[in-house]
């Protein structure tokens, strides 16, 4: 039975990416090297957990995971992921002004979604297949889908340092409640598994 | 040298207080936390925490109590002052323990227990 899923990579402090975010700064103040170091930089050790996250039929994420554009959309520009995403399946980006999907090499199709989450979550299952969904991100979108109780697994790495600020997880998500399933500890990150 | 360990519960998001049903006390949780708190050498405390704590211990009985009464406790306070019994040393420019008040009052809270260890 496919499940939903959800990974994300979070400060100590729970904050996911930071403020002002431009083209030039998907996370904003953040640093995304020192908080993805575990993914990039510690790969054998994290080997399971890195693969657990690609393994989904199709992914779903927020515009501010796509773009930081605001208001129109400058169709000239395809986004923050490059050529060839890692996500190698369909892709949905919930936003609020329709634009055309895009294909890119590896299997990865960008469609936009603007008739909500359930909608988003619907198209993704019926691409997925017999395969997982995974709510890719940002924290707000993760945080719909938490709070309306789709998300199955949530698998939290969390990057020992403190940001002090940003956007965090769990804002919008007050009362959810999860069982731990698991925890690893690494020199570099902490993995915490949860399931609904 | 000693460790000074911080140790608390919280929530998934990050919340210590106010405490709620979420919090465990007994259980696995409690086993492990009278374990490593039996092995310490005293508690650090900030003044709230301090204050709770002494309206509630001393006139229990059991083993967190027989444990947590006669225990050093390193209270970081600007207004206590004297001797206040109950094994309590303010700490302060005249600190019994060696360690920042900055430090102590950056981690005081209602629920937050800091524990000075002796290394093993």
């Amino acid at each position: 039975m496919p499940r939903v899923t959800a990974d994300m990579t979070i400060t100590l402090d729970g904050y996911a990416s930071g403020r002002n975010q431009s083209r030039e700064r998907p996370f904003g103040d953040l640093d995304p090297e020192r908080l993805h170091a575990w993914m990039f930089d510690h790969v054998d050790e994290n080997a399971e957990e890195r693969a657990a996250i690609t393994v989904a039929g199709a992914y779903i994420m927020g515009r501010k995971m796509f773009a930081s554009d605001q208001g129109e959309w400058d169709l000239d520009w395809r986004g923050w992921w490059g050529p060839n995403p890692p996500y190698h399946a369909p892709t949905f980006v919930l936003c609020h002004r329709p634009r055309p999907s895009i294909e890119m090499e590896g299997g990865t199709v960008f469609y936009f979604v603007t008739d909500g989450i359930d909608a988003a979550l619907e198209r993704a299952r019926d691409a997925a297949g017999e395969k997982d969904v995974s709510i890719a991100g940002g924290p707000s979108v993760l945080d719909q889908y938490l709070a309306a109780g789709h998300v199955e697994e949530l698998r939290l790495h969390v990057a020992p340092f403190v940001a002090g600020g940003g956007e965090r997880l769990f804002e919008g998500a007050a009362g959810v409640e999860l069982t731990p399933v698991s925890s690893r500890a690494t020199p570099h990150v902490t993995h915490l598994v949860y399931r609904r | 040298m000693g460790k000074l360990i911080a140790s608390t519960q919280a929530t998934v998001d990050g919340v210590i207080d106010p405490v709620g049903e979420w919090v465990q006390p007994d259980g696995d949780h409690g086993d492990y936390s009278f374990e490593r708190q039996v092995r310490s050498s005293g508690m650090v405390l900030g003044r709230k925490t301090y204050e709770g704590l002494a309206g509630y211990w001393p006139s229990q009985s059991g083993r967190w109590a027989d444990m947590v009464n006669p225990m050093p406790k390193y209270v970081g306070s600007n207004t206590l002052s004297g001797d206040l019994g109950w094994n309590v040393h303010v700490l302060g420019d005249r600190g019994t323990v060696r360690m920042e008040l900055d430090d102590v009052k950056r981690f005081d809270s209602g629920v937050v227990l800091l524990t000075y260890l002796p290394a093993p």
